[in-house]
């Protein structure tokens, strides 16, 4: 079922075209990866999601309605450019923003008392902002996104400025998210990420969607008939007609080829011309990392 | 009206400035800052004067000399040397040289005061006026008038002139003295100057901290742009007025003080008496709800500023209108004060960008009800209005980074 769906939404700046009618379709209790080069509309759809702009053109639907202005404290947003008052007292802003999405004082204190437990950062709540660090202040921001419990959570690139073990932790709350039910944007460059957890995509280039769908399905669709065999004889036989040796490297003990399969055979029928000629001791087809088909999608 | 994200958001506003230790030791220094400037300078002027000035005098008639009365500040010593001699031999401690080479009956130019510094005023005022006043009596009793010196002393006349309000009720009380008048205008006008220009320009830096630091993406993803805005622009209004309410305190503490322990001097009998014509209670109402429009209406516009620009130094371009505006407010409000009733002072208190300061100045005078009336609609009219265009340009300003843009952009993201 769609959670969220843009239909066709058009933004236009006073000199240049942020959104071309941007159709997405985000589906319930899945992470959704939002993905593209710098400055190809994704903030603005987001803003257009949190309604923070309107969209000229095109609507936004909830839940199958259209989007409303109370449906914002359902959402939790946290945006690339992260921000907090520097001079404020940790706990305090952080129930000042909770409180702004709806949360009594109470209700936000306990909340956030357990997070910041979680999170092992309870002894800075007395302390100014400016006083931690970077990591630290990162995962206040990560806190104040989901302390209302929305059930839409969109993170704009949420592991930048994080270390490794803090992005390992970070990667699971967002995972133990997705299975608490929670429907999950989730805005990168980094794709090594988006293999990891997204299970959808979609792929804005210059204002338009250009890819979209299931992960695996583009990954499988974007494959180059390209296969990776491993034999312990140095020549590889081969039917020249129907395939072409791309590469051939040695390692210690085997040898290494990359083959471009043409399309007019099966796989199976090359398989069974390879298997019948030589003496292969594994073979694998590529399937494309997201990273390439980003970059190719992009630049073509 | 106020919804209910707007009152957290004047909650913070409020609450995180008024519980800074600046605020609450600014709040209450400064009028002991200021009491305490007056006191040091009347004190360094006294110290100024206890020093005394050697003043030589060459006197060739050697009639002037006894007529020049050394007082405590400086002191006239008669030297019976030539003017030229004396020159060469001069040393340090000598403050200025007096040379009378005549007659001054005959000869009034006949009088030079040498020195190597500029000479103070009141050195000059003090030898012409001693002089004259010689020199007067002298010419009188040349015409050979009896008792002409006396006729002509009775003859002089002190006008002792009082200003009286007239007021149906309290008319024995309304005995205002108008240089009083003035100073507490010119005090009102003054304080309702310094609080819009210092508050609008925390409303400014508040916008731009917000904006700069990027926390403003994540509040209006939970408070629409208007209710952030006119959050803050109430928020840290109620700082001002409780500013303003601790100042008034004080004040009243210090009355009250006062009239403990001078409760009898005359100074104070003559405060309490120039006062009681002028309502302070009705004035410090009137300039709370000045403030209040005054406040909004440039508050607003600083509110737009801080949005606009993503720098401190970008300020200054967008400022410069607004200064120059509540400049011609202030100069007004002062050129108002002798001649409360003039043209100028009436469109002035009207005008809604000068109106609260130059109203300030004329209240204490008396204003009719009608232009109080009319000039408050306006002001608040005024203020509905300008915070609607503020509005569009907040909306869009605070998320716009990069490039400042100029006026015509401006208009065209009113039309957004």
């Amino acid at each position: 079922m769609a959670f969220l769906e843009t239909k066709d939404v058009v933004k236009q700046y006073s000199e240049h075209l942020a959104l071309d009618k941007v159709s997405v379709t985000i589906p319930e209790r899945k992470i959704f990866g939002l993905l593209g080069p710098n400055g190809a509309g994704k903030t603005t759809l987001i803003r257009i999601i949190t309604r923070i702009t309107a969209p000229d053109y095109g609507e936004v639907l909830f839940k199958n309605r259209p989007l409303a202005y109370e449906d914002i404290f359902n959402i939790g947003y946290l945006p690339e450019e992260r921000g907090l008052y520097k001079k404020m007292k940790v706990g305090e802003q952080a129930i000042y923003l909770a409180r702004l999405k709806g949360l009594s004082t109470s209700d936000a204190k306990s909340r956030l008392k357990m997070w910041f437990g979680k999170f092992d950062i309870l002894s800075w709540w007395d302390k100014k902002l400016e006083e931690l660090s970077k990591g630290m202040q990162q995962k206040v921001q990560f806190i104040v996104t989901v302390i209302h419990e929305p059930e839409l959570l969109i993170f704009d690139e949420p592991f930048s400025g994080f270390d490794p073990v803090n992005t390992e932790l970070l990667k699971n709350e967002i995972l133990q998210l997705k299975e608490q039910g929670k429907t999950i944007i989730f805005s990168t460059h980094n794709m090594a990420s988006v293999e990891e957890i997204c299970d959808e995509i979609a792929l804005i280039n210059k204002s338009k969607v250009v890819l979209s769908g299931d992960v695996n399905q583009i990954r499988n669709a974007h494959k180059q008939h390209i296969f990776k065999i491993r034999s312990e004889n140095e020549n590889l036989v081969v039917d020249e007609t129907h395939c072409e040796i791309l590469s051939h490297e040695k390692d210690s003990r085997n040898h290494l080829f990359r083959l471009k399969k043409n399309t007019d055979i099966s796989n199976s029928d090359f398989f069974y011309n390879l298997l019948k000629k030589n003496e292969i001791s594994s073979l694998e087809e590529e399937i494309p990392s997201m990273n390439e088909i980003f970059i190719q999608t992009v630049n073509s | 009206m106020i919804s209910h994200k707007t009152g957290i958001v004047i909650q913070r506003e409020y609450l995180t400035r008024v519980k800074k230790k600046s605020f609450i030791l600014l709040t209450i220094l400064m009028p002991v800052l200021f009491a305490g400037l007056s006191i040091a300078t009347f004190f360094l002027a006294m110290v100024n004067e206890g020093e005394t000035k050697v003043i030589v005098v060459i006197d060739e008639t050697g009639e002037y000399f006894p007529v020049l009365k050394s007082a405590g500040q400086y002191q006239f010593i008669e030297a019976k040397t030539e003017f030229q001699e004396f020159r060469k031999n001069s040393d340090e401690s000598v403050y200025a040289t007096l040379v009378i080479s005549d007659d001054l009956l005959r000869n009034p130019e006949a009088i030079t005061l040498y020195s190597s510094k500029p000479v103070a005023g009141n050195v000059e005022n003090a030898i012409t006026s001693d002089l004259n006043n010689y020199l007067s009596d002298k010419k009188l009793e040349s015409y050979n008038i009896p008792n002409l010196k006396q006729i002509i002393d009775e003859s002089k006349i002190k006008l002792k002139l009082k200003s009286v309000k007239w007021d149906d009720e309290t008319e024995k009380k309304m005995q205002a003295s108008s240089e009083v008048t003035s100073v507490v205008g010119m005090i009102f006008t003054f304080l309702i100057y310094m609080f819009i220009m210092a508050y609008g320009s925390i409303v400014m830096q508040g916008v731009m901290e917000e904006k700069n630091n990027r926390i403003v993406e994540i509040i209006v993803s939970s408070v629409k742009p208007f209710d952030l805005m006119m959050g803050k622009l109430i928020g840290i209004g109620l700082v001002g007025l409780t500013q303003f309410g601790i100042w008034a305190l004080l004040l009243l503490g210090v009355q009250a003080g006062a009239f403990l322990f001078l409760g009898n001097s005359e100074i104070f009998q003559f405060i309490n008496n120039s006062l009681g014509a002028i309502n302070i209670t009705e004035l410090s109402l009137y300039f709370i709800l000045f403030f209040i429009g005054g406040y909004l209406i440039y508050a607003s516009l600083f509110a737009a500023i801080g949005a606009i620009i993503n720098s401190p130094e970008d300020a200054q371009q967008y400022m410069m209108p607004i200064t120059i505006l509540i400049l011609f407010a202030l100069y007004t409000g002062i050129y108002s004060a002798q001649n409360p009733d003039g043209p100028l002072a009436f469109w002035t208190s009207l005008f809604p960008f000068t109106s609260p300061i130059v109203m300030m100045i004329r209240i204490p005078y008396g204003v009719s009800w009608w232009e109080l009336l009319l000039s408050i609609a306006l002001l608040l009219g005024s203020v509905i209005f300008v915070i609607k265009i503020v509005a569009g340009i907040y909306r869009i300003g605070i998320l716009m980074y990069g490039k400042k843009p100029t006026y015509r952009e401006l208009m065209k993201w009113l039309k957004y």
